[in-house]
């Protein structure tokens, strides 16, 4: 697996669980770093919700730089920030069909870099309406694939053919089965990458 | 003879046709019949397929003059960069990525159609700044790297020719190369990884360059750096930083040089030049038949500096429209299993190698491969050299079964499921020329062969006497030009068109049914992990830098297929020769073995250069020493 990924001068890595840590012009904005942060430099930290593998209380307490649905900088759906040099906007992310992520607790993040990159970080979500919706240009998409509140690898390639993105990162996911199932259905529809 | 032990290694009688294209395949027979229609007339074949390009002038007359000197679709006019990039603008391509490139440290970069083509045009602009002008050529001595295949591109944009020079060849190699062209800019890197360490490619290209006296621009691409830079040296950031200007595409004549390559011959390396408007027709052509679509992603290990490289990196897939990914790093490194790796993070569709990599990838074990998941496979392409049955046998099973059944697969008994599909190209020739076509009519795998030849060659097998024969070892022929001959070349080309048709120089043997086997050169070149090598470059370094007379032949190598022997004259340097050939020539050149014999015997042995060892060791090096 390649430890990290140039697009458009912005370099993605993996960060724990279902995270990325974001490198643009010297500052790193880290996306769902689980209980990494003391570990990892991060300027900015961005949590979609607060299960700890996403954001773990020891990262909530750590960081004055939080864009998060209720603590730092709070935003819902719709809202935008722009910590550092990018803009964020907290997109919805919710699950319909189980009680895992209700609506209201958890969001997404479309980021557009001052290089022109959009990259959307899905967060943990089913495919609802909103997302489907949403026409939005997208070139990197990061979405879960486990289907445990999330999209299930099927679904993940539904979001796909929707959003259309050039690249797609899967994350949120412990069996690699679920990879490759999700790998070999959508690789006609956009370019998969492991990280 | 040495060439039926290459066949006994190389033969099957086991028609394979694999799941994946269970319902696609046809006879023999019924390939054989579009085939022959095909070469009934070739002329009307290619300007069919030259018309799946856009031209901005037509033209006048397909092919005229004699070969070595025949010219295709004289009088036209294209834009060799529009046919590659330009074309996919305002269509769903321009924003998928062109290119993945990850290095040996784990990096890796995306880069969409529509950034390439802004880096190239940057490029381009730069180069126009810097005084470069169409017919002036353009050198590169890199590992794969986005920004050197986009210099390629940015070359064409404005009519520059380029050469591509194997980061596996010396200093003094890339010298002849910058001197033979006349190089106006030379593009290389700092440095790059291979096995964790730094080699360091500039040092290399300071050497080229005062050997050669040249005085044009080096452009250093920051692939390791920082790095100090002296007088006629500039970054590549720098450089096209710099970049105001806006470049039309160039519109070449058919016939403008599009780009080159040294050729390996029996007394040294030779120039090679081929046309704008028969490559690209060509390339394109073979491209879509091997079975490259705009929503494969294609990991190619040839990298430009190698024929395959350059028609199926720099352009084929690019004119497709599919992604390309390159991988600059060491196949073995961290493990051996890196390659898999690629395929399975990257969902790899087509895989293009070499049969030297397969034979030693092999000999690894099967867990390297089985431990990845490579489902995503459609296909698998092998290039350079002959490809035992065996080595066949096992990329089919264990490389080609994937983990999902499909059709009759078998995935716990590996009983194969894609093709693997053997073909061969030469450098003079500019594509693949035989091969089982993926995207066309498919006919049964014969494993070990490289196939039928491709619909448009003319492909033969002849004796001594030129007449054509089968299930006997002849020579590799092709009876009729092709859209892509060189425009330039050198005594020994032309050399080979002195019986009418054009002689590979390979030795071959075509089975009743058409499926033709290649042997390796009945010329004294080496064949040697897939690069073809002139044994008499390494004796004219030697004896110009070095002072050193020496002979080399070839012995045949169970992994590399062939590998060089030198014999010097007794003299103290004899003990040096290995590590100036790898100053001097590269690392590819090295001789597996040096030896000593009186210099009135390597006078003799001169006369005899064709000769191939059965095994790489002293004691048949004396046999052939006491024989003389």
């Amino acid at each position: 697996m390649p430890r990290s990924l140039s697009v458009l001068g912005v370099r993605v890595e993996r960060l724990g669980f279902t995270g990325l840590r974001i490198l643009y012009s010297g500052i790193y904005y880290c996306v769902d770093p689980g209980d990494l942060l003391e570990e990892t430099t991060c300027h900015y930290v961005l949590c979609s919700h607060f299960h700890p593998r996403h954001c773990s209380e020891s990262t909530l307490k750590s960081t004055r730089h939080l864009v998060s649905p209720l603590l730092g900088t709070s935003v819902k759906p719709g809202d935008t920030v722009r910590p550092g040099d990018i803009v964020v906007e907290a997109t919805s992310a919710y699950s319909k069909w189980s009680t895992r992520h209700p609506r209201g607790s958890s969001i997404g993040f479309y980021i557009t870099f001052p290089s022109g990159l959009r990259l959307y970080y899905t967060g943990d979500t089913e495919l609802v309406e909103e997302l489907l919706g949403a026409s939005r240009r997208v070139d990197v998409l990061v979405l879960p694939i486990s289907g445990e509140g999330v999209f299930t690898p099927e679904e993940a390639v539904n979001a796909v053919m929707s959003i259309k993105p050039t690249l797609t990162i899967p994350v949120h996911y412990e069996d690699l089965s679920d990879y490759y199932k999700f790998r070999d259905m959508v690789q006609p529809y956009t370019q998969v990458a492991r990280l | 003879m040495w060439t039926s032990s290459v066949l006994d290694r190389l033969y099957s009688k086991d028609l394979v046709t694999p799941p994946a294209l269970r319902w696609k395949t046809v006879s023999i027979e019924e390939y054989l019949r579009v085939y022959r229609e095909s070469i009934s007339d070739i002329y009307s074949f290619w300007e069919r397929e030259a018309r799946e390009l856009m031209w901005t002038k037509p033209w006048s007359t397909v092919a005229t003059g004699d070969p070595p000197r025949t010219k295709w679709f004289v009088g036209g006019a294209l834009s060799p960069y529009y046919n590659i990039i330009g074309k996919h603008r305002d269509s769903w391509v321009w924003f998928k990525i062109a290119v993945i490139w990850e290095g040996e440290e784990g990096d890796a970069k995306v880069v969409t159609y529509r950034e390439l083509d802004g880096l190239a045009s940057r490029i381009a602009g730069a180069l126009r700044a810097h005084g470069v002008k169409p017919g002036d050529w353009i050198v590169l001595y890199t590992p794969p790297v986005v920004e050197s295949l986009a210099v390629m591109l940015a070359s064409m944009k404005i009519g520059a020719p380029f050469e591509p020079v194997f980061t596996g060849f010396g200093y003094w190699e890339l010298a002849k190369r910058i001197n033979r062209r006349s190089a106006k800019v030379v593009f290389t890197v700092d440095a790059y990884y291979r096995r964790g360490r730094v080699v360091n490619t500039l040092e290399t290209v300071r050497k080229a360059a005062e050997y050669s006296g040249f005085k044009g621009e080096i452009v250093v691409i920051e692939r390791v750096g920082p790095t100090s830079l002296k007088n006629n040296e500039i970054l590549f950031s720098d450089f096209t930083r710099e970049s105001t200007v806006l470049v039309e595409d160039y519109i070449a004549e058919s016939s403008h040089p599009l780009f080159g390559l040294h050729s390996g011959y029996l007394d040294d390396y030779k120039p090679i030049t081929h046309p704008t408007g028969g490559f690209l027709v060509q390339v394109y052509a073979t491209s879509k038949w091997i079975g490259l679509r705009p929503r494969d992603t294609y990991f190619c290990t040839v990298w430009p500096g190698w024929i395959t490289g350059i028609s199926y990196v720099v352009f084929g897939p690019l004119m497709v429209g599919s992604t390309v990914v390159l991988y600059d790093g060491s196949i073995d490194y961290p493990s051996w299993d890196r390659w898999w790796s690629i395929i399975e993070d990257y969902a790899i569709t087509l895989f293009l190698t070499t049969s030297g990599a397969l034979r030693v990838l092999s000999r690894r074990g099967d867990n390297y491969v089985l431990s990845h998941n490579l489902n995503t496979l459609r296909a698998i392409l092998v290039t350079a050299e002959p490809l035992e049955a065996d080595v066949w046998w096992w990329t089919y099973r264990v490389v080609g079964t994937g983990r999902s059944p499909l059709i009759s697969s078998i995935p716990s008994e590996l009983s194969g499921r894609v093709p693997v599909v053997n073909m061969y190209i030469q450098s003079e020739i500019g594509t693949f020329i035989t091969g089982n076509l993926v995207n066309y009519t498919f006919p049964p795998l014969l494993p070990g062969s490289v196939g039928p030849p491709i619909p448009g060659f003319y492909v033969d097998v002849v004796d001594s006497s030129g007449n054509s024969i089968t299930e006997t070892i002849g020579e590799l022929i092709l009876r009729k030009p092709w859209p892509s001959m060189p425009i330039e070349y050198p005594e020994n080309y032309a050399e080979k068109w002195c019986s009418g048709f054009y002689r590979t120089g390979d030795y071959a043997y075509s089975t009743r049914e058409g499926y033709l086997y290649v042997l390796g050169r009945l010329d004294g070149v080496i064949k040697s992990s897939g690069y073809r090598l002139s044994p008499g470059s390494v004796e004219k370094a030697l004896r110009e830098v070095f002072g050193l007379e020496v002979i080399v032949f070839k012995c045949r190598d169970p992994l590399r297929f062939e590998s060089i022997i030198t014999i010097c004259t007794e003299n103290s340097k004899c003990s040096e020769v290995k590590q100036t050939v790898r100053v001097l020539l590269g690392p590819v050149v090295e001789p597996s073995i040096v030896t000593t014999a009186p210099l009135e015997l390597i006078l003799k042995l001169r006369n005899r250069r064709n000769i191939v060892l059965e095994e790489c060791n002293l004691d048949v090096i004396n046999r052939l020493l006491n024989t003389v």
